[in-house]
């Protein structure tokens, strides 16, 4: 009997025991000092290679640890010195010269060259890297043909290659191609491209191919290589055929093709980029994070080391080299990433803060209570129930942004392919109640693609009854556009005394606010145009999916602007363009967009993207909705901070204000602000060694 | 015991197996990718991707990919960055594969930062389910009838009715804007776990205390107790030896499902928490694609339940001489 209770009480003790032992070595060496300054930066970063993300919170981390050629003023997003202190553009705007900086370096110590940017550039274009942005250099001459080399597909596909052609076949020569490359500067269906495959042409059938002509040579094809000749030989023969270079190899063909990209080291601190035409946002380009450099010796290091493993060893805080105002110090997965200054960043002296924390936190709630006890100083967005107890509050201030809300349609299906049918949609849209009853922090109703705040575009809307900012004037001028909208159906043979309407479906990703703004809208065509709509939710992927295969009437989208420039939004909608999705097409568009790019004038740029951007306004295969503010909660007592047109913000220009400059701002600020703490060291934390680094002279532009 | 142990082992095989093809193809059959998102891929970049994680494969081969233990990729390594080959690959070589939304992550390397934490979290529960389940318990059975007993077994129904985020919603309105006693979310110290902690094993208390109410009921009515307190024994020696051993089985027989509840319930407590477990990428990877990522927890919760359930079996062996294995 007492051995068996003594077992017992063993077994009891020996559970409790296990459990305490185990808690205490988990959480001993989990805690972290509060770092100087903490923010949550909604979902855990995707990566911290510059060349394999995209997204608002890896964003924010890049341009912490990385710096690009340039850096971007934090005001105004104008290009500022980076990695090169100085640059210049040839006068015709293809030819950019960067100096990089002679006491630019490595967080390890290793001297930053041109070079530097050379490789990562290659990297970033690679087809192996398999960058989503990659396309942010494929404005360099060369870039696009670069990365869409095609990748080395085992056995399947075999590739020979010389300046202008290609050849391509498998592995027993069943199937041989032939035809002009990327890189050649011929599109497949001109008569050149036949001249140039001739004499490779003559090789082949010399050998015993017999070489038929494609009818149908697709100069669309993503190797940017449509192939013009197909026939079939042993693999033996055919490679004995062709003449040097045979580049099985893919390093081999890199040495072959990356000299004919624009982007070339000249010596350790010249580095000149050629662009296919010129590019007025090249230089905000250039300080956008996937072109940021990548430390070579580190990533080769770990690619010998552990080879054929999934592990990316050059990326771990241990090993990760970088260039910016900040180097990684720790990381752990869904928590946070710490970061500390970079003592040897050419511009130390002006970063205040010594330590920050990234937290990964995606719940509103929870990172509003976090930032109300004060554990971070900086929240990205408000949970909506909770935005008119806030708005009021001094550390609540949302600032318009690029970013635009909007239905897409799908211009296929009666009655939407009809555009005065889609028009009338487009009028019948109560904006001020989405803006003032669903969205409630100052969003404003849109008439375009584009939202408001690009610089110096002439920005076109489409055709509507003017109302007041103020929407004092709203109710009337709506009024109005309803009466609009039901002669246009009629116009179009709907409504009373023609065809009934048949009824459209709202698509949207599962979302209370998506939801809301569907309802409304779905409400307004029944009352006004005797329109049935159903909604249909979604969850995110499954929605992703129907958009991109156009399987929708209409259907909620969003966009957010890449740079600031009306490009980034009036490229999405042109013909067969992989964000497009709604089948529309209009030639007369797309030659506009693709004259804008050829365009050196930035007015008569400007001027071209607006043209086209009124085209898409008369035909609406969008119905554009609001424009997007941002919903920043932050500390008062944060300095250099400020909110931009891409609601971007940059750790390097961060401190902490002394009592004395917090008062002064809060002086200036409108008396009705509600107050709250603004904890911090009360006197300061920034290095005050220099002038704030925002009022520096950019480079000089000839 | 050996035979009862193999035996075991042997249908831990089969359902580990059917998780894993089941969950595989399911996963799969599921509309969107884990590269899909709002700003488009061009379809070259997208198709470079799908390559480098043999998206691109047929299914079956992927599957046998991932199951393992040979490697199908005759492309060799030359896209992940090596150059020699690696014979042996997936499940049964114990590689659960890259994650792919997680870039610098391995799904062995996520579930190595983040399932000691999940564990604290389940320790803590636990640790407050069974002392706050227990005593409540007993409290109430000794004062059955009573004013004690009818508070607590409201506190019990109100646990097992309430969900955990609402008990949630509550402590942190209680302990950190009423009482400034904890932090409100978070990872770093044993402080940031008592109130997830307390929010995960509520339900299960209330469970608990129910069970050991009924079982010391049944204990205390039984002859042997009365003769106990015939022969004078104090009352608490009477608890303490002879009914809490009889009347806890129930527990005991519990313990098993309360683990894989707090396991599998600590995902919305690490979300409200922001606590950086296990639990979080449960939900996350299903909505994000992330084949092997959700693959990788899936096993992992698999083997945890079925590892402790068996634990629970020989734990019985233990409190009630009784039972038999063998035969059971």
């Amino acid at each position: 009997m007492h051995a068996f209770r003594f077992r017992q009480l063993f077994a009891a003790l020996l559970l409790l025991g296990g459990l305490a032992t185990l808690l205490v070595s988990i959480v001993r060496g989990a805690h972290l000092e509060r770092a100087d300054f903490v923010f949550v930066n909604g979902a855990e970063v995707s990566s911290l290679d510059p060349a394999s993300v995209s997204g608002v919170p890896e964003g924010r981390v890049m341009y912490s640890l990385y710096e690009g050629l340039t850096s971007r003023d934090p005001r105004t997003l104008a290009p500022l010195p980076g990695m090169a202190d100085r640059w210049e553009v040839s006068p015709d705007g293809i030819t950019y010269t960067f100096h990089i900086r002679d006491d630019a370096r490595w967080s390890n110590g290793d001297p930053l060259t041109a070079r530097d940017f050379e490789w990562s550039w290659q990297r970033l274009l690679h087809p192996e890297t398999a960058s989503e942005y990659s396309y942010q250099l494929w404005y360099l001459e060369n870039a696009r043909a670069y990365s869409f080399l095609p990748m080395d597909l085992g056995d399947e596909e075999r590739w020979w290659f010389d300046s202008r052609t290609f050849v391509n076949w498998n592995a027993d020569g069943s199937r041989v191609r032939v035809g002009v490359h990327g890189f050649s500067g011929l599109s497949p269906t001109d008569a050149a491209a036949a001249d140039a495959v001739q004499a490779v042409r003559a090789r082949l059938d010399a050998a015993g191919a017999e070489l038929r002509a494609n009818p149908t040579p697709d100069a669309s094809d993503p190797y940017g290589a449509g192939w013009l000749f197909e026939g079939s030989l042993e693999a033996p023969a055919l490679e004995a055929a062709l003449p040097s270079p045979f580049l099985p190899e893919p390093r081999a063909r890199e040495e072959l093709f990356w000299p004919q990209v624009g982007a070339r080291a000249t010596d350790e601190h010249t580095f000149v980029v050629t662009l296919a035409s010129p590019t007025p946002f090249f230089l905000t380009l250039t300080s956008f994070y996937p072109l940021m450099p990548t430390h070579r010796a580190t990533w080769e290091w770990a690619r010998e080391t552990y080879p054929g493993t999934w592990q990316i060893e050059w990326i771990s805080p241990e090993h990760l080299v970088t260039n910016g105002p900040f180097v990684l110090e720790s990381r752990r997965i869904n928590d946070r990433i710490r970061l500390r200054k970079n003592p040897l960043y050419w511009d130390a002296e002006n970063v205040a803060f010594r330590t920050i924390d990234v937290l990964a936190v995606e719940h509103y709630v929870t990172m509003l209570n976090m930032y109300l006890t004060g554990q971070v100083d900086w929240i990205d967005r408000c949970a909506p129930n909770l935005i008119p107890r806030m708005m009021p509050r001094e550390d609540f201030n949302p600032e318009s942004y690029l970013g635009t809300y909007f239905y897409r349609v799908n211009v296929h299906r009666p009655p939407l392919d009809d555009k005065r049918v889609r028009r009338a949609l487009a009028l019948t849209i109560n904006r001020r109640a989405i803006c003032e009853k669903i969205m409630k922090k100052g969003e404003k109703p849109l008439y375009s693609l584009c939202p408001d705040g690009l610089p110096g575009y002439p920005r076109p809307e489409m055709r509507h009854t003017p109302f007041a900012p103020d929407f004092s004037d709203y109710d009337a001028a709506f009024a109005r556009d309803c009466d609009e909208a039901r002669r246009l159906l009629a116009e179009a043979g709907f409504g009373p005394g023609g065809k009934d309407i048949p009824s459209i479906e709202i698509h949207y990703n599962t979302s209370e606010s998506h939801r809301d703004i569907a309802e409304v809208i779905a409400d307004t065509w029944k009352r006004e145009l005797d329109v049935d709509a159903r909604l249909l939710n979604q969850e995110w992927k499954v929605y992703l999916d129907t958009q991109n295969t156009i399987n929708f009437d209409v259907s909620r989208s969003a966009w957010i602007g890449d740079y600031p420039d009306p490009n980034t939004f009036v490229d999405l909608f042109v013909t067969g363009g992989e964000n497009n999705r709604t089948g529309w097409g209009n030639p007369r568009y797309d030659e506009l967009v693709a004259s804008a790019a050829e365009e050196s004038d930035p007015t008569r740029r400007l001027a071209l993207l607006a043209e086209a951007e009124a085209i898409l306004l008369d035909e609406l295969p969008i119905l554009p909705i609001y424009s997007y503010v941002s919903q920043n909660i932050v500390n008062p007592r944060l300095g250099g901070f400020f909110p931009n047109v891409m609601d971007d913000h940059f750790p390097k220009f961060w401190y902490w204000m002394s009592d004395e400059e917090l008062a002064e701002k809060r002086a200036a600020q409108p008396a009705d602000w509600i107050l709250v703490p603004a904890p911090g060291p009360a006197a300061g934390l920034f290095a005050p060694a220099g002038p704030p680094p925002y009022s520096l002279s950019g480079g000089t532009q000839r | 015991m050996i035979g009862f142990l193999a035996r075991r082992f042997l249908w831990f095989v089969l359902t580990l197996w059917a998780v894993v093809t089941v969950s595989f193809f399911l996963m799969h059959s599921v509309r969107g990718g884990p590269f899909s998102a709002e700003r488009s891929l061009h379809p070259v970049v997208e198709r470079n991707l799908k390559a480098r994680y043999h998206l691109d494969w047929p299914l079956w081969k992927q599957y046998l990919q991932y199951v393992g233990p040979l490697n199908l990729d005759d492309r060799g390594p030359e896209l992940l960055g090596g150059d020699g080959t690696q014979p042996f690959t997936g499940v049964l070589a114990g590689d659960l594969g890259p994650s792919f939304k997680y870039r610098d992550y391995t799904v062995n390397e996520i579930i190595a930062q983040s399932l000691p934490i999940s564990v604290a979290l389940g320790a803590v529960a636990m640790l407050f389910a069974i002392c706050l389940g227990i005593s409540a318990g007993i409290l109430s059975a000794l004062y059955r009838g009573g004013t004690v007993d009818l508070a607590m077994r409201l506190v019990a129904t109100a646990g097992i009715a309430l969900p955990n985020f609402v008990i949630a919603g509550i402590l942190i309105l209680a302990f950190v804007f009423g009482a400034h006693l904890f932090p409100v979310a978070g990872w770093g110290t044993l402080r940031h776990l008592v109130l997830p902690g307390l929010a995960l094993g509520a339900p299960f208390a209330a469970y608990i205390s129910r069970l050991t109410r009924t079982g010391m009921l049944e204990v205390l009515s039984q002859d042997h107790i009365r003769t106990a307190h015939a022969k004078g024994l104090p009352p608490r020696l009477v608890l303490l030896r002879h009914a809490i051993k009889g009347g806890l089985l129930p527990v005991v027989t519990y313990l098993g499902p309360a683990t894989a509840g707090i396991l599998t319930g600590s995902l919305v407590i690490e979300k409200i928490f922001a606590i950086p477990g296990t639990g979080s990428h449960f939900v996350n990877s299903a909505l994000n694609r992330d084949y092997t990522l959700a693959m990788g927890v899936t096993i992992l919760y698999t083997v945890l339940v079925y590892a402790l359930n068996l634990v629970v079996d020989l734990a019985y062996t233990l409190l009630d001489p009784r039972i038999d294995l063998e035969k059971g």
